[in-house]
């Protein structure tokens, strides 16, 4: 018995002793980075977010010369991963990827952990999502004018799916319906593959959805009848925007880096330039080219005022739908 | 098609790609050994290393982790309590029952021969009929997905403990802790008590990891210090009888296993549901049908048969929306077809019509991964039955530890550990006061897809319960429910109620 | 404690429980931002019914216990710890919150090798060389494993961070 808590004794000074020693080894360096780098992926393995993040993550740990940790924290459309973010240590240990959406869209709607414009350092922007309203290949609605007339003449007839209220693909379809003064029901899904099945399914006439509408199009599942992007894609040349077909709206989401606030602005800028590096990279590329996102370069000055500039016309858009009246969150 | 079964053969038959098949089988079966490691981290760990391979190679790696990961977690499942994926925590009910009983060596190969044979008729399935099979899937709107979980919820019956009534209030329980979190349709917040992680929902493995597996290590734990004869955990019967199984053990079991396949099927077709709930299915089937039913939950190698075969079977059956509509039908086949679209194959129609020879060699790469795994699961369980040299006094404090970082390694949450002991405690509880937790599974499992099932359709109707009714499927489950609750309450009243 | 006193406890209490949820936690942490034409659309809709259905079916428990007059008579099957064994399961419980709070201070391989050393010691492994070793043999395996293998970086503590 004695012998043992000498034993217990002795073991937990050695412990102590070497968690001290490592520990004091850590903190003495200075030259960021000099650990591993731990990056939150806010929504689930397989989804573009996350395939988006690991195809960034070789080519940003080439750059820094650490290797990066990513560890997927799913749930509440990207906010919970940034409310774990806002709270933990500015040492640039720590990052999140993560949507604009997560700082002015969600929070305006409903309440969320965090200050959206005061929690974070908004470090690199580097991806612009696209979306699109798409329709059944063999369906009766030609155009977005069909469905459109379709709907105002058979008042709550039209269905659509989107992958959750509030996202922006179910902003877009609200505000096309405010302006055009027609009303169809929104049936949410859990995530943008679900929501597809549907449209597949004949159980809602349209959709109103992420990248992966793309793959569903090319293999002729689909058609587009708008896309929600700022200016027409690539891949879809034939496909009108939204702002060409006079719904004053398209979808601004953007896959960015997230840091918590009080960051070192060098750290800061070392991490901007390993990302613009990942950005170039052929991993990088491919992942853009295969989930139909557009590659993009925004630093941190620039991002953080589009994020501000964003905060106001966000609010504008929800209180003319009618679905608030007050932000729900407290920007600052 | 015979021609694109030769030419997928030859592809397949590579060196490299055979290499994957074992070296993912063998990684999966480690990963889903561990307790708390499921196959969706075996496949979501592999993904990144398989950017650089060829795409048959690093398909098969994948495919390989989840059938290898998926079958692994039996192997605890049964000699130790701890269920290390949701699709195995139905093999516990009899899997550890027998193990206690001396026979761990026989359930385990019960388990290993009907996973197998679950699998590779599912796959037979795929290759088969994959087509037809997907456009019948994509009939399940949300009606119909409402009432089949409405049926699903019946399952509880089979496995309520002694206790009917305490086992339906276990169910409720897991419906209410299932609602905690973001509302699933206008995302509000909902009794998450302010605290951010929870906003997520309470994670489904801690959850289950606490309830089934550190109950029983402290209930192991609090048992008096052995005696010399009971110092081993895993006492292996001397009868070779015990240890393994007989032609007519296994013809009695097949038509279970049978059974348990095309349920398995069947809810692997239907995205969304996933792997646990086929078992438990397939159990509860079993069950209702045994010459024998009140053997199962006592160390009926029926029952191992039932889930094992469930369970595997899903397998085969998700790649089915995935591979010909591009709709992946769980988490797993979702980071696999992440797989397919950075390699740039887009899975869906036109997948099979511009590389129908790739896509028979994964075919065919199914099939060997059902050989593969099942050589390496005899051989593994060779190695799991050394577990049985460990003392118990040394063996349950390391499955305890393994419950903390098995939470643990999934989010690299904190707050998961401390869920995972909250409901190791309160199973450690519930088992005192008889209350059974697998119905709390269930229904913690089954309710969120409910819920939003049941609250789309009443969207799309506009309130009107009539959708339920004239859509011809969801009138189909509609009716099944009514009928099993009432063959339930009859089967129920026969013996006394407690 | 005789089997149907027991019975009798647990159901009131799950019942108080259920009626806390119902008149208290539901209406002070579900958010209910705007009315809603069908309640089944509300998100209060279905914690209310599977709380409901918890209070229902634990009253029917209760009056059919109630009614019936003998005890339940002895559990079947296997038997349950006893009192002395129950104590020591609820001291392995104590032991593994602490285990939680202290990874969170001193960090994960030094409360692993603390807690693993007591668990050890407290199944009745005597030899103090046996318990040193296999805790820290356990925690490096474990450790190194989940680093290199999972890529799992697991807590350092607060202390030294």
């Amino acid at each position: 018995m004695n012998g043992l808590k000498k034993a217990m004794f002795v073991l937990f000074t050695v412990i102590l002793c070497g968690a001290f020693a490592l520990g004091s080894v850590q903190t003495a360096s200075a030259a960021w980075p000099d650990k591993p780098i731990t990056i939150f992926i806010p929504f689930a393995a397989g989804g573009s977010m996350d395939a988006s993040a690991r195809a960034l993550a070789p080519a940003m740990e080439k750059a820094l010369g650490q290797s990066i940790v990513l560890i997927n924290k799913t749930g509440g459309a990207g906010t919970v991963a940034l409310g774990i973010l806002a709270n933990a240590k500015p040492d640039g240990y720590t990052l999140s990827a993560g949507t604009s959406s997560g700082i002015f869209r969600i929070p305006v709607q409903r309440k969320v952990p965090y200050k959206p414009l005061a929690s974070f350092t908004n470090i690199f922007a580097y991806a612009a999502v696209s979306s699109a309203t798409v329709v059944k290949a063999d369906s009766v609605f030609k155009t977005w004018k069909d469905l459109v007339e379709y709907a105002r003449q058979n008042p709550g007839q039209v269905k659509y799916s989107t992958t959750g209220s509030g996202s922006p693909m179910h902003v877009a379809m609200e505000v096309a319906a405010e302006q055009e003064g027609i009303k169809w029901i929104h049936i949410p899904y859990k995530g943008t593959m679900p929501s597809l099945t549907a449209v597949l399914g004949g159980h809602v006439q349209a959709c109103s959805a992420g990248p992966k509408f793309a793959g569903m199009v090319q293999s002729g599942q689909m058609r587009i009848l708008a896309v929600h992007t700022q200016r027409r894609m690539g891949e879809f040349p034939n496909a009108p925007t939204m702002l060409e077909l006079g719904v004053n709206y398209f979808n601004d989401t953007v896959f960015s880096i997230f840091g918590p606030a009080g960051m070192d602005p060098a750290v800061v800028e070392k991490i901007e330039d390993a990302v613009s590096e990942a950005v170039d990279s052929q991993i990088f590329l491919d992942f853009c080219k295969n989930f139909t996102t557009m590659p993009m370069k925004m630093r941190h000055r620039e991002y953080t005022k589009l994020l501000e500039d964003g905060w106001p016309k966000q609010v504008k858009i929800f209180q003319k739908l009618g679905r608030i009246k007050e932000p729900a969150t407290v920007p600052r | 098609m015979v021609e694109n079964f030769l030419v997928g053969t030859s592809i397949i038959l590579h060196w490299q790609h055979l290499l994957a098949i074992i070296v993912g089988s063998t990684l999966g079966l480690i990963v889903g050994t561990i307790p708390g490691l499921t196959a969706t981290m075996a496949v979501a760990l592999i993904l990144p290393l398989t950017f650089d391979l060829d795409f048959v190679t690093s398909i098969m790696l994948l495919v390989g982790a989840y059938k290898g990961g998926i079958f692994g977690g039996s192997i605890t499942a049964i000699l130790l309590n701890t269920p290390g994926t949701p699709a195995s925590a139905c093999t516990v009910l009899d899997g550890y029952t027998l193990t206690k009983q001396g026979k761990g060596v026989k359930a385990l190969k019960m388990a290993k021969y009907s996973s197998t044979l679950g699998d590779f008729c599912s796959d037979l399935v795929l290759i088969a009929v994959a087509a037809p099979l997907a456009s019948i899937a994509l009939k399940f709107g949300p009606p119909e997905i409402a009432m089949l979980i409405f049926f699903s919820l019946t399952i509880v019956a089979g496995v309520a403990g002694k206790s009917m009534i305490k086992g339906l209030v276990s169910g409720c329980f897991g419906l209410l802790l299932a609602t905690v979190g973001l509302d699933p349709i206008m995302t509000t917040r909902r009794l998450s008590f302010n605290i951010v992680e929870l906003d997520g929902g309470i994670s489904l493995i801690p959850l289950l990891i606490g309830l089934f597996a550190l109950s029983e290590v402290v209930y192991q734990l609090g048992k008096k210090s052995m005696t010399h004869a009971d110092q081993f955990v895993i006492r292996h019967s001397t009868d070779p009888a015990d240890n393994r199984v007989s032609w007519a053990e296994f013809k009695r079991s097949f038509r279970t296993i049978m059974r348990g396949t095309a349920i398995g099927t069947g809810i692997g077709i239907i995205p969304g549901i996933g792997t646990g709930i086929a078992s438990f299915m397939s159990y509860a089937r079993a069950k209702r049908v045994s010459k024998n039913p009140e053997k199962f939950g006592k160390g009926s190698l029926e029952g191992v048969a039932a889930s094992e075969s469930g369970n595997s079977a899903v397998v085969g059956a998700t790649f089915i929306p995935l591979l010909t509509l591009g709709i992946p039908g769980d988490i797993i086949t979702a980071v696999i077809m992440g797989a397919f679209m950075i390699q740039g194959f887009i899975p869906g129609p036109l997948l099979f019509k511009d590389h129908s020879q790739i896509i028979y060699a994964i075919f065919i790469g199914f099939i060997i991964c059902d050989i593969v795994y099942f050589i390496i699961g005899s051989i593994a369980m060779k190695y799991a039955a050394y577990l049985s040299r460990v003392p118990r006094n040394i063996l349950f404090p390391v499955v305890m530890l393994f419950c903390v970082v098995g939470s643990y390694a999934i989010q690299h949450s904190m707050f998961d550990i401390a869920i995972m002991i909250f409901f190791g405690i309160l199973g450690f509880f519930m088992m005192k006061l008889e209350f059974a937790t697998a119905p709390l599974l269930i229904a913690f499992i089954l309710s969120p897809i409910g819920e939003i099932a049941l609250r789309q359709s009443l969207l799309m109707s506009s309130g009107s319960l009539s959708i339920f009714v004239t859509r011809p499927i969801a009138l189909g489950f509609l009716i099944l429910t009514v009928v099993s609750i009432i063959g339930i309450i009859r089967s129920h009243f026969k013996r006394p109620v407690t | 404690m005789d089997d149907t006193r027991r019975e009798i406890i647990t159901d009131v209490s799950v019942l108080i429980g259920a009626l806390i949820v119902l008149f208290y936690v539901i209406p002070t942490y579900i958010d209910l931002e705007q009315e809603y034409d069908l309640a089944s659309l509300s998100p209060a809709f279905f914690p209310k019914i599977a709380t409901w259905l918890i209070a229902g079916l634990t009253s029917l428990h209760l009056l059919i216990i109630a009614r019936r007059k003998e005890s339940l008579g002895p559990v079947e099957g296997e038997e349950w710890l006893s009192s002395g064994e129950q104590w020591k399961a609820l001291a392995c419980c104590l032991a593994i919150i602490v285990y939680f709070f202290l990874m969170k201070v001193i960090g994960f391989i030094a409360s692993t090798i603390l807690i693993l050393a007591f668990l050890f010691w407290f199944q009745g492994v005597k030899k103090p060389m046996k318990v040193a070793l296999t805790s820290i043999m356990v925690t490096a395996g474990l450790y190194l494993f989940f680093l290199y293998v999972m890529k799992v970086h697991f807590p350092k503590g607060v202390l030294f961070e």
